[in-house]
């Protein structure tokens, strides 16, 4: 094979990797099929520069230059800008890789004597410099997408590491075992296990990639369940009440003939024990907390009784919450998120009580809560949900975070001395 | 001693009340008193006890004035005193709560007695707070000063002045580093907001970027590094006594 074949290989291979890196720096995708047209056409125009103006070098680098920062203008939607300081990137990190690479082969080479193979360990110092501009687009890949570093666990970062990194000492490992004049005749076969290396990364790093973007999007369709089920379960016992109410009314009619007949008849002692006995049902009935607002109210009243069949007490503090502009969904998801946690805390403690406010202060909202907890409860920074559980936990802090901080507001948490603490602030105006 | 009034027409109910609270107060071995009326007109008649009380219970589902209404004419005359419902509802859609109850109290067979005693628990520990002093060594001689007094600390030279709320035109300086004097008073909710001084959260009105508003009219400059740990720090508060 010639050094022209070699060179339509790697020119192709560079050409997939200065599209990643792209595509991850620009955060923007090509478009089909312009994008990928004029890629192609990159690449063509790029080989022919390689193969016409390699005699003259600065001419090639300029060249190859300006075709990548105009080519890429189109592909991306760039500005000239962005795509000049792109490339200044990718190119820079490249020339230094493959110069550093080719001087320790030479010089590791040289004290063998084996100066002589020179040109041909250039290709195996770009397909290494190859992996590690990999390497670098992965780590800028996963810092730049916003959350995906969240997303990935010790293990992830484990995997996606392991294939460059052990593609990498397998390569120098394999030629360095070799002598020089043993390198020479199996010269190709390397190359080409090195190239072919270098492809299962490339596949390797996109299957993975996607695993981790859908693992991110089923982890925000989960929210999205979880909110939503959260919302029906308050409408569900919004109509329950309505049901309940009509049932009463009729009631009513009902309790009214008994005790008109009980009265015309007479009978004192057995109205008042009627009615003692219809007013307890009645009182039984209604909710436990009122603050106007139909929705908090359900959601409020739902808790209690919830944290009431686990032996857990909450002294409501609320105010007149009637004509609150944050949305019904909104408001469930940071009411529920903020009880469901803290009753799970409270649960495993001796001390079963959870302090939660809900209160007009001058112009925001205060939603408050305080509760004592064993073990551990989640810190500020993380945010994350610390229950094995996920699954049924959902996402807690994360969520009532996100959500006031759409609503503008501000949310703090501090646990101290066994206590977690939770505070936020919601403007109204 | 802590004084209580109570304040429920039904018979069973105050017996049971009185009983707890004895209860509540004995276990702790705290000394209490409990005076204990049968309807609100009969509380209100009462004003040196409405002067002295500590904590006032009131039914809310009275015969005559309800529990609202006497709360209402309670804060005419004491504006300090804390007022704590009870009522099989926690019923706050009504004008109600504008009275500043600390708590309402639920008022069934099953809840009252853990609800009463979460209500003791919170008074009882607003009280202590409402006195807690502090003893120093001032350059004026050793003297004692209500946490709640404290508006803020400032550095002088190698001194630390007290400057506090109402003032008492005394000078209380202390050779000790602010820095110090952050890390004694941080239990007492207070927070340093630049290097020169340190602030007691009771007293801030509004925190703003890069200044706090305090409630005897003055403001301080928030140092930018540490803004976001004086609105952290602000907000908790500002919800925990809300």
């Amino acid at each position: 094979m010639t050094d022209k074949a070699l060179s339509i290989i790697i020119t192709l291979i560079k050409i997939i990797i200065y599209y990643i890196f792209l595509k991850c720096v620009l955060k923007r995708k090509a478009e089909k099929p312009l994008g990928y047209s004029l890629l192609a056409v990159l690449y063509i125009l790029e080989v022919a520069a390689v193969f016409f103006l390699n005699v003259f070098f600065i001419i090639k680098i300029l060249v190859i230059a300006v075709l990548e920062i105009g080519l890429a203008i189109p592909v991306f939607k760039v500005s000239f800008k962005k795509s000049l300081l792109a490339n200044l990137a990718f190119t820079g990190i490249l020339y230094s890789l493959e110069f550093s690479a080719i001087l320790i082969f030479d010089r590791f080479l040289n004290v063998k004597g084996l100066s002589q193979i020179t040109m041909n360990t250039a290709f195996i110092a770009d397909v290494i410099c190859y992996f590690i501009i990999l390497g670098i687009v992965f780590v800028l890949n996963t810092v730049f997408r916003k959350g995906a570093l969240t997303n990935l666990d010790i293990k992830g970062w484990f995997i996606f590491a392991f294939f460059p990194l052990f593609t990498l000492v397998a390569v120098i490992a394999i030629v360095f075992s070799y002598d020089a004049q043993s390198i020479m005749d199996i010269y190709y076969s390397l190359f080409f296990l090195a190239v072919g290396m270098l492809v299962l990364n490339i596949l390797i790093f996109i299957l993975l990639d996607n695993v981790v973007k859908r693992e991110s999007e089923i982890r925000e369709k989960e929210i999205m369940l979880e909110q939503a089920e959260h919302l029906n379960q308050m409408y569900r016992s919004l109509s329950d009440e309505r049901e309940k109410q009509k049932a009463r009314s009729h009631d009513y009619i009902n309790n009214l003939n008994v005790m008109l007949m009980l009265a015309r008849e007479g009978k004192v002692d057995e109205e008042i024990r009627y009615i003692e006995e219809q007013l307890g049902r009645e009182m039984q009935s209604v909710d436990v907390i009122n603050t106007g607002n139909t929705l908090i109210n359900a959601v409020l009243n739902i808790k209690y009784l919830e944290a009431k069949k686990k032996g857990i007490i909450i002294p409501f503090i609320a105010d007149n919450l009637t004509g609150l502009k944050i949305s019904d969904s909104d408001m469930v998801t940071i009411l529920t998120n903020i009880l469901d946690n803290a009753i799970e805390a409270v649960e495993k403690c001796d001390e079963k009580r959870i302090i939660f406010k809900i209160i007009k202060d001058y112009d925001s909202l205060i939603i408050d809560s305080t509760n004592p907890y064993v073990g551990q409860m989640p810190d500020e920074d993380s945010f994350e949900t610390t229950k094995t559980d996920k699954k049924n936990h959902g996402f807690g802090l994360a969520n009532i975070k996100n959500t006031v901080k759409a609503n503008n507001g501000n949310c703090f948490i501090d646990t101290k001395d066994g206590i977690f603490h939770i505070s936020i602030v919601i403007p109204l105006a | 001693m802590i004084k209580i009034a109570l304040c429920d027409d039904e018979a069973k109910f105050l017996n049971l009340e009185k009983e707890l609270i004895a209860e509540y107060f004995e276990d702790k071995g705290m000394s209490y008193s409990v005076e204990s009326y049968s309807s609100g007109e009969e509380l209100l008649e009462d004003e040196v006890l409405l002067k002295m009380a500590d904590l006032i219970i009131l039914d809310v589902e009275m015969k005559g004035i309800d529990g609202i209404s006497v709360a209402k004419r309670i804060r005419e005359q004491n504006d300090k005193v804390n007022i704590a419902f009870l009522s099989a509802h926690m019923n706050y859609s009504t004008d109600g709560y504008h009275v500043r109850a600390v708590r309402f109290i639920l008022k069934t067979m099953d809840d009252i007695k853990d609800y009463l005693f979460e209500c003791l628990d919170c008074v009882v520990a607003n009280l202590d707070l409402i006195d807690k002093e502090i003893t120093m060594d001032f350059s004026i001689g050793k003297r004692s000063l209500k946490i709640k007094d404290i508006v803020y600390l400032r550095t002088v030279g190698n001194y630390t002045t007290f400057v506090l709320s109402p003032d008492t035109k005394e000078n209380y300086m202390i050779r000790y580093t602010l820095k110090k004097l952050t890390d004694m008073m941080k239990p007492f909710d207070f927070i340093a907001v630049s290097s020169n001084e340190t602030v007691n959260l009771r007293h801030i009105k509004s925190v703003t970027r890069y200044m706090v508003s305090l409630d005897n009219g003055e403001e301080i400059p928030v140092s930018q590094k540490k803004y976001n740990d004086v609105f952290r720090a602000y907000t908790l508060f500002r919800g925990k006594i809300a």
